[in-house]
Formats: structure tokens, C-alpha cells, sequence
């Protein structure tokens, strides 16, 4: 019998010795995962984009991929990657280009809670990772940590900065309407 | 703040999304792996062990027909040579680690006096009196031993690929010891784990192999070689960089070595 991990919402992932297809994986963890990347990069178009681009990665992998322990955590942090390595070429360009001056487009019907998105997108984008990652992929300090590579206490200093800094915008977003 | 919102953001955007086509993914990925392993191909087979340093030899792949991939590099940029005893030329090569995994290749440039095998690398004299050994691996660990002097590539204890199981993995080869402890690192860009190791000096008749590779053969310990090594997380597959030298390599040459591993950028295969 597989291993079950449960999350902080209470749903179960199953991992462990039990391996599963692609299709398995990507029925119970594409759209999370989008949302993930949706929150860590702001940006819905390039969440989706590097989301996908992390299960052709798995599907290049194959059985490999087949046998790791957390699917979903290997995607994550595939998918965080590649967008850390585009944001790294994007940054000499951005430097020179002119300003956008219009956010990225919103995901469809999401209208009532564009606020929250809106906010996370003016955040530093080290406060928004970890807010992302530990509000929407419910994962607990330390795993952050492993997966940003930074140390434990910074995640912390971060996500007590970000949490203030959203609280900020989100009630002066109420006060607006 | 109201985490609230962020949950409700969750749940509301979760429902919105909709799937792409998984078959269009799966298929993209196999022309991925395809790509790649068509590359690998093209390398001669050879079996050669050095007796210093951590060292490869080359495993046959068999007789797959090499695929040109589309080639956007610069023309200074040539593909390293592999497990071929002779000097290199000086220049920037593109390396691949593995050809089955996803991983990327990566760039690195080498100075002049450097000999081609699986990574650039330089020795002189007998190695068990005044002789030295520098090198350089750029690999993709697929088992390693867990018997000293009986490893082989059938008998290893297999690692997943992710870093993290690599890292746990080498902490149990035996003939090899982590002299300090393992600490978080940047390199290239990536995540990575930087450990310090010194093979534990017992004599092999058939060489004390540690560890075998995705592309590149079995990596054999020397009879007493210090190694400054990176578990470097590239997309979630592990890479090892492994650079390898003796107590006796003079520090010119240890300066070459580290000047190797500064050049290196991992390529996006895109």
C-alpha cells in the first residue's frame, strides 16, 4: 500500500513505492501546479508555460521519472526552475526595454479574486515565492528552504515581510471598493 | 493578512484551469529524449582506467543512428571529444552528461595542456610515489557501490536522480569519505549541495569503482585523491561536478582546475 502524505488542506497525495504513469500525475496535479506557479510568478500565461514544459521534462524522463518518491514536488521545482533560468535571460533585456505598463493577462474568470493576484504581483518577487509556496503548495518552512535553496530563517523573515506587505495591499484594496 | 483569500484564490483558480492536451506534452518529450540520445550515440566506445583520481570508463551504448540536432552554437563551440586519451585543444566544448534523462549539457572552456577524457583532466609521473592528478567530471550518477572492490554497474545501489538521493547516496560509498559536512550552494544558476571527499585509500586489484553513470561508465576512486564536488540541481536531476586532484597536484594546475569549473554554464536545451 503506497505511502500517503497528507497536506495542510487535508488532501491526500499518494507517493512511495507505488509508481504512476504520467497521466496519473498529471490528472491529480497539473492544475495545482499551475496555480502554484500562477502565485510564485504572477504571471498566468508563463505559470502555465513552464508547468507544461516541466511534464514534457517528466516525459522525457521516463521510467526515471516513473520512480521518484514526489512527482509533484519534482515538477515544482522543474517548473520553478526553468522560470528562474528564463527570468535570468529576460533580465539584461528588461533592463533595456521599454517599461510595460499593463499587467499580464489574468486567468478567465477569476475576476472576484483578481485583488489577491494583483498584490502578489507588486510583492518582491522573493516574498511572493514563498508566500506561493507556502500558502498555495501548502509546503511547510523547511521544504521551502530546500527548494529556494535559502536558509530557513530568511523563508521566515520573508514570509513574516510578505505577509504584512499583502495584508497592506489587499485592505487598501478594500478601502478602493 | 487574510490567509483566507489565498485559499479561496486556490480553490477558485484551481476549478478554472483547464488541462492541456497531455498527449501533445508526452510528445514533445519524446522528440526531447529522442534528440538526446541520438547525440550520444556518436561516441566511440573505449575501456580505459587510470589509476588515480576519480577516473571513468566509457560503457558501449550500442549502434543507434546518430540524428544531427538542430546546432544554434556559436563556431567556436565544439562537442567534447570523450573518453579519449589525447591532448585537448584549448576552447569551449559542449559536454553531455546524459542523453536519456532530460539533463541539460553544459559549456566549459579549457586552457592549454589539458587532456580529453569524460572531463578535461592532467597527471604526471607514477601516482603511488611523487606523481599527480587533476580532473574534472561533469556526470550523471545512476548507482553506486555498496561493496568495496566488488562494485560493479550491475550490482550498485541505484539513486533516482534527484539530488537529494544522490547527496544521501554518496555518504554510504564505501572507499570514499565525505570530509566535510555536505552545505547548501549556488552554481551555475542552480541549487546545489557542496561536499568535500577524499577516497579512502584502499588498494583494488580491479580499481575501487564508486560509482556509475548514466553516460560516461563506472568512476573509479584513486588511491588517495581529494575531491571538491557539487550535487547541482538542474531542473530536478541531479548533475555531479567532481573536481578531482591529488595532494601532490601543483597549485598552477589546481588553479587550471578551478578556472575549468568556472567556465561551465549549464546549456538549455531549448
Amino acid at each position: 500500500m503506497p505511502e500517503k502524505e497528507t497536506l495542510a488542506t487535508g488532501r491526500a497525495v499518494s507517493h512511495g513505492s507505488a509508481e504512476r504513469t504520467l497521466a496519473e500525475v498529471f490528472e491529480l496535479s497539473y492544475r495545482r501546479l499551475v496555480v502554484q506557479m500562477y502565485g510564485v510568478v504572477g504571471d498566468f500565461p508563463e505559470a502555465e508555460d513552464v508547468v507544461q514544459e516541466a511534464f514534457v521534462r517528466a516525459s522525457a524522463a521516463g521510467g526515471r521519472f516513473r520512480r521518484v518518491d514526489n512527482p509533484e514536488a519534482w515538477l515544482r521545482r522543474t517548473a520553478i526552475n526553468l522560470h528562474r533560468n528564463r527570468w535570468r535571460k529576460l533580465r539584461n533585456y528588461n533592463r533595456v526595454r521599454p517599461r510595460l505598463e499593463v499587467s499580464p493577462p489574468d486567468l478567465p474568470g477569476l475576476e472576484e479574486h483578481v485583488t489577491v493576484i494583483e498584490s502578489l504581483r507588486q510583492l518582491p518577487s522573493s516574498q511572493r515565492e514563498v508566500l506561493a509556496l507556502h500558502y498555495l503548495a501548502d509546503l511547510p518552512v523547511l521544504e521551502v528552504s530546500e527548494l529556494l535553496g535559502v536558509p530557513e530563517g530568511t523563508v521566515k523573515s520573508r514570509l513574516m515581510r510578505g505577509r504584512e506587505a499583502l495584508a497592506a495591499l489587499l485592505s487598501e484594496e478594500d478601502g478602493h471598493e | 493578512m487574510n490567509e483566507l483569500e489565498l485559499r479561496e484564490f486556490r480553490t477558485r483558480a484551481e476549478e478554472l484551469v483547464s488541462l492541456p492536451d497531455l498527449a501533445d506534452l508526452e510528445s514533445r518529450g519524446r522528440r526531447l529524449r529522442r534528440r538526446r540520445v541520438a547525440l550520444g550515440a556518436s561516441l566511440a566506445a573505449a575501456v580505459l582506467a587510470l589509476a588515480g583520481g576519480l577516473v571513468v570508463t566509457q560503457r558501449d551504448d550500442g549502434n543507434q543512428t546518430p540524428i544531427e540536432p538542430p546546432d544554434e552554437r556559436p563556431p567556436s563551440e565544439v562537442d567534447y571529444p570523450g573518453p579519449v586519451m589525447e591532448p585537448l585543444a584549448p576552447g569551449t566544448y559542449v559536454l553531455r552528461p546524459s542523453l536519456q534523462n532530460g539533463a541539460p549539457e553544459v559549456r566549459l572552456t579549457v586552457p592549454p595542456g589539458w587532456n580529453a577524457w569524460q572531463g578535461p583532466n592532467r597527471f604526471d609521473g607514477d601516482l603511488n610515489t611523487t606523481g599527480w592528478y587533476a580532473g574534472v567530471l561533469v556526470v550523471d550518477v545512476t548507482s553506486v557501490a555498496s561493496k568495496k572492490c566488488r562494485y560493479t554497474a550491475a550490482t550498485g545501489a541505484a539513486v533516482d536522480g534527484s539530488a537529494a538521493d544522490l547527496i544521501a547516496a554518496i555518504n554510504r560509498i564505501p572507499g570514499l569519505r565525505v570530509t566535510t559536512e555536505a552545505a547548501p550552494a549556488e552554481l551555475f544558476g542552480y541549487p546545489a549541495t557542496h561536499l568535500h571527499l577524499r577516497t579512502a585509500g584502499a588498494f583494488c586489484r580491479d580499481g575501487n569503482n564508486l560509482f556509475d553513470t548514466e553516460q560516461n561508465g563506472l568512476v573509479i576512486g584513486g588511491t588517495d585523491t581529494l575531491a571538491d564536488t557539487w550535487v547541482v540541481d538542474v531542473d530536478g536531476e541531479a548533475i555531479l561536478i567532481d573536481v578531482g586532484f591529488t595532494p601532490t597536484t601543483p597549485t598552477e594546475i589546481r588553479r587550471e582546475l578551478y578556472e575549468i569549473v568556472e567556465s561551465i554554464e549549464v546549456v538549455d536545451p531549448e
